[in-house]
């Protein structure tokens, strides 16, 4: 069902605001409305002190995250967090390490180790670049004021290309004066440069300038100090990286001790987060001269209790409570009972339905689970999912919405272990290869239908579901009908719908000879009469006659849609088939790896393992997808248009912390 | 009669690779989508596998068409089904529903997938509804998996 939901307003004395709130959201009870006329300073808005705390936080976590990636320091979550690996820390001690941390003293020294790091990143860089330009030089023996040349001669250092190094030759000397040396060459596949150093007096640079002009030839200058040959420098470059990168790891070593901060960063981190949204729900209420007003939604259930704690922690504390009006529209948290709640993870993939609606996850549970049963049809992998899942729920940390889908989960195989049961389903095993004995005999006892070699009778079966379903989306949208007084909607729209389709369904069996073979006439007539119900009824709506029958002969489409969404179910059947033969392609593989010698047995168990594991894995996806599809595509719509609102209190929505209430 | 043997495995061939193609480009298309969003946040990884894999079913119901003809025809064990031409014909009718289907379905629902992994990217909370929209696309190739499984039992070649 749907929560009632009731308003509630508190007012504080003003310096009483944060606590209030903090209060709020260690609990997640309010589901907060905007108060008209809110106050807050347009500047409020833009930048609070949170997001550059915020920022800076982040910016140290950052560092930390790729220290502990260049140390190989990964940090180790045991198995029991695999599924909820965030700590569960409730506010007061988030707050608590918030006021401890000196955040600004502790984001500083995390800077300028950063700093450091970042200059001796660049500064290594910055040499192995030069060395890199080096390296083709290494046979020059000038030393670094002599690139210059003299008065007369002009010295030039050049990269030509292989290609091009006969032209540039040849260019060169046609000056007389000109002289040319190659002091090395880096070959490519294709093509590769030749580095070479040239002279020429001065009275003939023009020439060299027209060499340089006719080729791709560049000219090169050396970062190289005067009083240093390319080895001499190169060799000293080598050593300044060997002490950058000594310089480097010895830094990095230092800045281990900051993975000991990590936590609390990210505790602080949180906490900020969450005053920040204090301060964004401080906005939705109201700031009066001495006062502070916060209005939102609570569950009436909890209405007595909430009171009750509010008065005690806030003595001063005015509360005031309300039912919903009218043309309000409260947020939907849907109640069921204990063997119900797990389903509603399904109705929460759809969405949640209007407050003014009714919750569909009770009538929708057994549907949902006799389709999802239907659709795997294996006994063994249902065993296995049950195995699996209460595996999981007794030995991992599961939030709760996480617990419920492991619940509902388990509920589906043991569903799939009575569908499977019923079809003969046990891993893809043909149960008439078994040993003769009591397993045997009890499990062919059971089977009462061989999907593979009669599909046609589990069709039947899976159209008889959906029209089992489809009759019963009928039957809620009549009591919503009746819940909200229209009890000519309930028996027109509904009752006459429901007995349109099952005289159709017996007449057409009478038909047939399969029961009550004598009615036939009789069930024909009725049909008929049960059709000019509808004919009449239907076009009620409309205000011109005409309109009225015309609207009410079209609705007899509905039939069609009817027989549409039941030819829907027929994709069970496709999918059971589809689990119940991989499963056997799967044994027939096993089998033939079997014979392989000694290590057949190792082999054979591999196959079985994994093709059934991922068998399991595919067709449970498709079974609960194409279950929920059903549910969503064929049986809300009848009665639900959906869109409320969630249920959302101000709570607490941390990045690296969990709440411990999202355990219990 | 071989002739009637090979239309036949012609029908089983055209069923696997059919729906095998649809279902590369599909999840091809899913993938390149999903990696987009694991490369801003590695920790949707899960979330955008399942969208990820949705396409794939289409080459499984292929896979399955396939086997299901195999297994008709007496080729994984047993006795080799006599089929005459025309039933061969008949066999390689029957595998075109599951291939035409799943073939096109696929690459489609590639590109829901592929639309889907934005909503997991912007709104996280509200992935499921991606998921169920992409499954959408995926009920004709389960429809044309259905008519293939019921024409190749109807023909009775097995019996």
């Amino acid at each position: 069902m749907i929560a009632p939901m009731v308003k509630v307003q508190i007012a504080v004395p003003r310096r009483d605001q944060d606590t209030l709130l903090r209060w709020l959201q260690d609990r997640e009870v309010l589901h907060l409305t905007e108060l008209a006329a809110s106050t807050g300073s347009a500047t409020d808005q833009v930048v609070t002190p949170f997001n550059v705390e915020l920022a800076h936080v982040q910016f140290a976590l950052e560092f930390i995250a790729r220290i502990r990636i260049e140390l190989h320091e990964q940090p180790r979550r045991s198995w029991r967090n695999i599924f909820a690996g965030r700590p569960a820390v409730d506010l007061e001690a988030l707050e608590a390490v918030l006021a401890r941390l000196n955040v600004p003293t502790q984001v500083q020294t995390i800077r300028e180790m950063n700093d450091r790091l970042t200059d001796l990143v660049a500064a290594k860089r910055d040499a192995a670049d030069t060395l890199a330009q080096l390296q083709p030089w290494r046979e020059l023996t000038l030393h670094g004021s002599e690139m210059e040349g003299t008065a007369a001669v002009r010295h030039e250092l050049v990269c030509v290309s292989v290609a091009e190094l006969e032209l540039f030759r040849t260019a060169v000397a046609a000056a007389r004066t000109s002289a040319m040396e190659e002091i090395g060459r880096v070959m490519t596949k294709k093509n590769g440069t030749v580095y070479i150093q040239t002279v020429v007096h001065r009275s003939e640079s023009a020439l060299l300038d027209a060499a340089f002009a006719q080729t791709q030839a560049e000219a090169v200058k050396l970062p190289l100090p005067p009083d240093r040959t390319v080895t001499e420098h190169a060799a000293a470059l080598e050593h300044t990286v060997q002490r950058l990168e000594t310089e480097y790891h010895q830094l990095l070593e230092a800045a281990r001790a900051a993975l000991a901060m990590e936590q609390d960063l990210q505790f602080a981190y949180d906490a900020l987060l969450h005053r920040q949204e204090r301060r964004q729900a401080g906005r939705a209420g109201k700031v009066l001269p001495f006062s502070f007003l916060v209005e939102g939604w609570l569950p009436e259930e909890r209405r007595e209790h909430i009171i009750a704690a509010v008065t005690e922690a806030f003595p001063s504390a005015a509360i005031e409570t309300a039912p919903a009006k009218a043309g309000e529209d409260p947020p939907v948290l849907l109640r069921n009972s204990r063997l119900v709640t797990p389903f509603e993870a399904v109705t929460n993939i759809f969405g949640k339905p209007r407050y003014t609606e009714i919750d569909p996850t009770p009538a929708m549970s057994l549907f949902f689970l006799a389709a999802f049963s239907m659709a795997l049809t294996d006994a063994g992998y249902g065993a296995v999912m049950m195995v699996a899942l209460w595996a999981a729920g007794r030995f991992f940390r599961l939030k709760r919405e996480m617990r419920k889908m492991v619940r509902l989960l388990f509920y589906a195989g043991a569903a799939t272990v009575v569908a499977g049961a019923l079809t003969g389903g046990w891993f893809g095993i043909s149960l008439e290869t078994l040993p003769a004995g009591p397993i045997r005999d009890a499990l062919l006892t059971l089977k009462l239908i061989d999907p593979v070699s009669s599909p046609m009778s589990l069709l039947l079966v899976a159209f008889a579901l959906g029209i089992i379903q489809l009759l019963a989306a009928w039957v809620v949208r009549g009591y919503a009908h009746a819940r909200a007084g229209d009890w000519l909607a309930m028996v027109f729209d509904d009752g006459a719908w429901i007995t349109m389709v099952v005289l159709v369904l017996l007449w057409q069996a009478s038909s047939r000879g399969l029961l009550l073979s004598a009615y036939t006439q009789l069930l024909a007539y009725a049909a008929l009469a049960n059709a000019g119900i509808l004919v009449a009824t239907q076009g009620r709506s409309y205000k011109n006659p005409l309109l009225k029958l015309g609207g009410g002969a079209l609705s007899l489409y509905g039939l069609v849609s009817f027989l549409s969404d039941t030819l829907s179910y027929s994709r069970l059947l496709a999918l059971g088939l589809a689990t119940g033969v991989i499963a056997l392609v799967v044994n027939l593989l096993g089998g033939m790896v079997a014979v392989v010698p000694y290590v057949g047995w190792i082999l054979a168990a591999t196959v079985l393992v994994v093709g059934h594991v991922f068998n399991l894995g595919i067709n449970a996806l498709g079974a609960f997808i194409h279950s929920g599809r059903l549910q969503f595509v064929e049986f809300f719509p009848k009665f639900l248009e959906g869109g409320g609102v969630p249920y959302r209190p101000l709570g607490r929505v941390g990045k690296y912390v969990d709440n411990p209430a999202e355990f219990d | 009669m071989p002739y009637g043997l090979l239309i036949a495995l012609a029908g089983a061939a055209v069923a696997a690779v059919l729906a095998g193609v649809g279902s590369i480009l599909g999840v091809r298309t899913a993938a390149q989508a999903s990696a987009g969003v694991v490369a801003e946040d590695p920790d949707k990884f899960g979330k955008v596998l399942l969208l990820t894999a949705l396409p794939g079913s289409q080459g499984i119901y292929g896979f399955l068409a396939a086997i299901i003809i195999a297994n008709t025809l007496g080729l994984l064990g047993g006795t080799l089904a006599d089929v005459s031409v025309a039933q061969g014909w008949q066999v390689l009718a029957s595998a075109l529903p599951v291939g035409i289907t799943c073939i096109f379905s696929a690459i489609q629902q590639g590109r829901v997938a592929a639309a889907a992994v934005d909503i997991v990217a912007k709104k996280p909370d509200a992935s499921g509804k991606g998921v169920i929209l992409a499954a959408i696309v995926e009920t004709y190739a389960v429809l044309g998996l259905l008519v293939t499984i019921l024409l190749v039992n109807g023909l009775g070649l097995g019996a």
